[in-house]
Formats: C-alpha cells, sequence, structure tokens
C-alpha cells in the first residue's frame, strides 16, 4: 500500500499534447476517480502511472519512491483494463496463477490465493472454465481476482464497466468500491460517466485537454464547478453569460444582465465585501442547475429571487423524475420536477405557469 | 457482498435473417425445380473440370498394367516399396524447412510488427522478393551461388536452404497478420501482473500467435512437399525428392500406374494436411472459438 503522487507529469506526441502538466496526490488507501471526456488525458495519465506509457516529463511516486525508471512488471500495480483482457488460451485458474508463477511464487501459497480471491468475487467452482465460457461480468470480476490475487499496492482502473450492460455496471460498480475498501487500497480510476464517478469516489479529478479542471468531492464538483469546464460537463445545467451590475456589498446580491433579461444572483459568500465592487461591470457565467427551479402554478412567491412566467414546451417523463422545458422571456430552461407534484405536468404542453430559482452557480470569466 | 447471477442477453427474433430474405427472392420460387437443377448441373460441370485431372491421375493408379486393366492396390504396394526413400526424403526436408523457417519468422515478424526502425519496408520488400519472382529464376541463382560459392549442390543442407530462400515470406505473411491482428491489452495485462518480457512473450505472445503461425505451417508445409522447379536445379543425383521423382520416372520410362500412384500420393498427403489444418484451426478460428 502506497500514495501516489504525481509532479508535472506530461505526455507529448510529436505536437499535440495528450496530458499536460498534471500534478496529483492520492493519499494511501483512498479512491480517486479521474472524470473526463474522451480525449481529455485520463486514461493516458493512468497509464504513465502503471508505466505502460513513458511520461514525456515530470515524476512519479509509489510512497516516497521514484517510479519513473522502473519498469511496468516491477511496479506492483493491479491494472483492470476495459476489456477484461483475460488470457482466451488458459483457464480461470491459470489467469490467476499467471503473475504469481512469473514472479516465482510458491506452490502451495498460490493455490492458497487463488482459492481466497475467488472466494472474495464470488466466483468458486469456475476454476476450469475459459474466458469465453463466462458471462461478460463473470470475466470482468475475474479480471478483478486476477489483479487482486498479486496484491498489488496500487489499483489502476481503465473505464473497466464501460462495455458491460446498465444493471451489471451499477452492481459492480458498487463491488469494486467495497473491495476497494476491504483491502484498504489505493485506487485511481478512470471514467467518462459521472454517475459512476459520483458512486465511487473519495475524490474526483475532472480533466479536460490534458489538464487537470478540478479535485474535489462529489459535492465540490457538482455544487461548487470551477470553471465552465466542469460546469459543463457535470449535469444538464441551464447556462448564461451576462455582466453583472449594480453589485450591493450589503445584501451580497448583484443583477445579471443577460442580453436584456435582468436575473438576482448571489455573489459567492467567500468573496470579501470589500472587493464587491469590483464585481461590477464583470462578465460572468451563470449556471442553474434543473432542480434548483421550482415550477409554480402561482406567482409572487417571496422564497426566490427570482420568479418569471413561462409556457412549457416540452415535458419528458424519466421515471422518479419529470423534465420539463419552459420557455422564460425567449429562452428554454430546463427544470426537474420530482415527487408527487410531477405527474400533475405530464402532458401539459403549452401550459402557462411560472418558474422560481435563487441559487445559481457564478463563474468568473 | 453479493455478486449478482448474470441474466442471459434477450435475443431478438423480430430480424428476418438474411438467409430467410435470400429464399424470398430467390428466382427459383417462381420456376421451382429447373433454375435449381440447372444450377447444380453449372456448379457440377464447373467441379468436373477443376477435379479431372486430378481425379484422372487417381484412377489410373489403381488400375494394372495391361490391355485389360484390373482395380488393384498393388502400385501403391509398389510405392511404399521403391520410392519410399523419395518420400522420406520429401518429409524431412518439409520438416526441416518448417522448422528453420519458423526460428527465423517468429523473431522477424516480431521486429517487423512491434518496433519501429530505418528502412523497415525496404527490407520487408526485399524479403518478399521470392513470392512474386518465378521459381525458374530462384532455381537458377541458387545453382549459380550453390555451384561456385557454398559447394551446398547435391546436398540436404542445400536443399533445405533453397526451400527456405523460396518459401521464407509464405511463412512470414501470416504470422505478421497474426501479430498485427493481436491485441496489445494482452501484453501490457502479462506485464502489469508482474511477468517479464520474455516470460510474457512464450506465455502470452507467442500461444495467442498461434492460428497464424499454424496457418503459416501448413502453407510451408504443402508448397515444399510439393516443390519441383527448385528442387530441380539444385537438389543433384544423390537427393531425388518425390516430386523430382514422378518427372524422373515420366522422363524415362513414360508414364507409369506406379507413378501415378506416387503422384496420387503426394496429392492425398498435401490434401490431408490441408483438412487437418481446417478441422483443427480452421472453423473453430472463424467462430472467435480458437481456444
Amino acid at each position: 500500500m502506497a500514495s501516489v503522487k504525481l509532479v508535472n507529469v506530461s505526455k507529448r506526441y510529436g505536437d499535440t499534447v495528450a496530458v499536460d502538466r498534471v500534478s496529483l496526490d492520492v493519499e494511501n488507501g483512498e479512491f480517486i476517480t479521474l472524470l473526463g471526456p474522451s480525449g481529455c488525458g485520463k486514461t493516458t495519465t493512468l497509464r504513465m502511472i502503471a508505466g505502460l506509457v513513458e511520461p514525456s516529463e515530470g515524476e512519479i511516486y509509489f510512497g516516497d519512491k521514484l517510479m519513473n525508471a522502473v519498469p511496468v512488471n516491477q511496479r506492483n500495480i493491479g491494472f483492470v483494463f476495459q476489456s477484461h483482457a483475460l488470457f482466451p488460451h488458459m483457464t480461470v485458474r491459470d489467469n490467476l496463477a499467471f503473475g504469481l508463477k512469473a514472479r516465482k511464487f510458491p506452490k502451495h501459497e498460490i493455490e492458497k490465493r487463488i482459492e481466497e480471491v475467488l472466494h472474495l468475487v464470488e466466483m468458486a467452482g469456475f476454476e476450469g472454465r475459459k474466458p469465453h465460457q463466462l458471462s461478460g461480468g463473470q470475466q470482468q470480476r475475474i479480471s478483478l481476482a486476477r489483479v487482486l490475487v498479486g496484491d498489488p499496492t496500487v489499483l489502476l482502473f481503465d473505464e473497466p464497466l464501460s462495455s458491460l450492460d446498465f444493471n451489471l455496471r451499477n452492481t459492480l460498480k458498487f463491488q469494486i468500491k467495497e473491495l476497494q475498501r476491504r483491502t484498504r487500497k489505493t485506487a485511481i480510476y478512470v471514467t467518462h460517466d459521472q454517475s459512476e464517478a459520483f458512486a465511487i469516489s473519495d475524490r474526483i479529478v475532472v480533466m479536460d485537454r490534458g489538464r487537470i479542471q478540478q479535485i474535489g468531492t462529489q459535492l465540490d464538483i457538482y455544487l461548487r464547478p470551477q470553471t465552465p469546464v466542469v460546469a459543463n460537463f457535470i449535469g444538464s445545467h441551464n447556462c448564461f453569460r451576462g455582466l453583472l451590475t449594480e453589485v450591493d456589498a450589503e445584501s451580497g446580491l448583484g443583477i445579471l444582465d443577460c442580453e436584456g433579461w435582468s436575473i438576482k444572483v448571489r455573489i459567492p459568500e467567500a468573496s470579501p465585501s470589500a472587493a464587491m465592487q469590483s464585481f461590477e461591470r464583470r462578465q460572468v457565467l451563470a449556471y442553474l442547475r434543473p432542480e434548483d427551479i421550482e415550477v409554480l402554478e402561482h406567482p409572487g412567491e417571496e422564497r426566490h429571487l427570482n420568479c418569471f412566467q413561462g409556457r412549457i414546451q416540452q415535458v419528458i417523463f424519466e421515471g422518479s423524475t419529470l423534465r420539463v422545458q419552459v420557455e422564460v422571456a425567449g429562452r428554454i430552461l430546463q427544470t426537474e420536477v420530482s415527487g408527487k407534484k410531477r405527474l400533475s405536468f405530464f402532458g401539459k404542453e403549452g401550459l402557462s405557469l411560472y418558474v422560481g430559482f435563487s441559487e445559481l452557480t457564478l463563474i468568473w470569466e | 457482498m453479493k455478486f449478482l447471477e448474470v441474466r442471459p442477453q434477450a435475443v431478438d427474433r423480430g430480424q428476418v435473417s438474411r438467409k430467410q430474405k435470400i429464399g424470398r427472392l430467390r428466382p427459383s420460387a417462381l420456376f421451382p425445380w429447373i433454375l435449381d437443377g440447372l444450377a447444380y448441373l453449372y456448379i457440377l460441370a464447373g467441379l468436373l473440370v477443376f477435379i479431372m485431372p486430378f481425379g484422372v491421375t487417381l484412377w489410373y493408379s489403381l488400375l494394372t498394367r495391361g490391355k485389360s486393366p484390373k482395380l488393384t492396390l498393388a502400385n501403391y504396394r509398389y510405392v511404399f516399396g521403391s520410392f519410399v526413400d523419395s518420400l522420406l526424403l520429401s518429409s524431412k526436408v518439409s520438416a526441416v524447412t518448417v522448422l528453420l523457417n519458423l526460428l527465423i519468422v517468429i523473431p522477424a515478424a516480431y521486429a517487423l510488427v512491434c518496433y519501429e526502425f530505418k528502412g523497415k519496408k525496404f527490407i520487408l520488400t526485399l524479403l518478399n522478393v521470392p513470392l512474386y519472382s518465378p521459381a525458374i529464376i530462384l532455381g537458377i541463382g541458387l545453382i549459380l551461388i550453390y555451384h561456385f560459392t557454398y559447394g551446398l549442390y547435391n546436398s540436404f543442407l542445400g536443399l533445405c536452404f533453397g526451400m527456405i530462400v523460396g518459401t521464407f515470406p509464405l511463412m512470414l505473411l501470416p504470422v505478421m497478420v497474426a501479430l498485427k491482428d493481436l491485441d496489445t491489452v494482452y501484453e501490457e495485462a502479462a506485464l502489469c501482473l508482474g511477468a517479464g518480457p520474455l516470460y510474457t512473450f512464450f506465455k502470452v505472445t507467442l500461444p495467442l500467435m498461434g492460428p497464424g503461425i499454424s496457418a503459416g505451417i501448413i502453407l510451408n508445409f504443402v508448397i515444399v512437399w510439393n516443390e519441383f522447379l527448385v528442387t530441380l536445379f539444385i537438389a543433384g543425383p544423390d537427393y531425388i525428392t518425390a516430386p523430382l521423382k514422378v518427372y524422373n520416372q515420366i522422363l524415362w520410362f513414360g508414364y507409369q500406374n506406379t507413378t501415378a500412384a506416387l503422384a496420387a500420393t503426394l496429392q492425398i498427403i498435401s490434401f490431408l494436411a490441408l483438412i487437418l489444418y481446417f478441422k483443427l484451426f480452421g472453423s473453430r478460428f472463424l467462430k472467435g472459438r480458437f481456444f
């Protein structure tokens, strides 16, 4: 077990920069997720940690030990691939024994470990099968077992669930989290699926175009995105660009002017009040989460900073929630209605109503 | 912690299979029997022309000599009595060639596929020269070299080397294709599990190249087993392979039933090799269930 530390790690392929000065501290036993769209450099980062790709510059540490010059097979990592990568010509038992045999473990030790790890992933009795005789979920569980059997210091996951179907993905992601918790291993997990990242991580690293955009817990990333990229990638937000006017230092409120549409916004508490005035006339991106908009049948409720009249454009039933697109002053607002109330809006396209909202996330441009 | 049992995926039964579709559009639905019959006749006629030369040899090899020939297996008994030396020599040459080729081809293919180096394309082109140059040119070239330089004429090794030069690319290409098609993820997985590069190569890469290697072996075997022209140039009087024996027999004694039996034996063994290959590897490989 060890912590993992990246210091200014970059990877260039010719002129293109795949990973750009990434620095990251992963604590011992922590489950960290690299999240981002495809091509953002998350997999390359992971492969550099594994040693499968050589960094162009920067240092990678496991604990205090500099790993740059250590070859893959001596790093003692566990890498779970997107395709399970089980050796098709070997049985489950031989697959599990492969790493141990290569590292010259004694026979009885190998037997003992295989039995233990199969028990751990609840696949006992499958020793004699070939990989193609297993289902997709079973294959991924065996590949997980193959990694755990060698007792690696760091677990690395490269989108291990993306080739599985929805239900299986859901069960397996919790099993992965549970296994990591029980084995207390440092884990770095790469995915482009934010719900997967939210479900299993201690911390999330959002990456885009080779750079780290934000590091934080689920709540940090979701409620307090620091860059437009993060805000856009996480959830389907409503986004307005506008000019901040009439900042009131006393109440911490300001008015955002988005091309003639005025919205009252609360300036983040962290900003010192002395600096409030300096926010005036600044370009701002305001993000409004669908679930933060309340759909009202009557106007004028005091609890919202903003209340506008609108018309329902489209209603999409998503089971536990209802997605309602409301046209307000020529723009479309995405709102989300949950609970019993959602049923009353179903099929009500064209209905005139009111929307109220207060919580906006501001990002200075 | 509980693992969910995996449910089998539902099969889409709504789709019309391609076979059914074609069946519906088949013109013979309009003229049953007639068009079908004509189609089979055409195919059979084509097959007949294609198979005839082999059929005739086989038929002739089963007859006795004389005015009123009778069916017999005596010719084959003669082949395995008098011509057995040639058959054995052919087997030895084929085996040694295939073996030496393998030893050269596997590292060569690995280097050509996995590494980048200067002049790679040029080397690959040079290696493939025997593939598109006529055997007679190769034969003449070899005989000149053997006579004047190495003194390999009329020797077993000389014969094998000639075969290797001629058939090397036939082995190289399938092995290279197998390596190219092999997902690097298996080797990466092996390295991540703590295996060294050599261990990885012998335990993972090499077995997974199996289909390509066996295709190379069979191709190589069939070509060397039947090789005649190059052998004619370089074999010399003491090393008469089976195809050469057929040629010599016809040259000196005319077309005899025993010679036909030798030719048929050659043919049958090539055929068996191919059948063996398809039985062992072909069908399973095509279904993606090689291992």
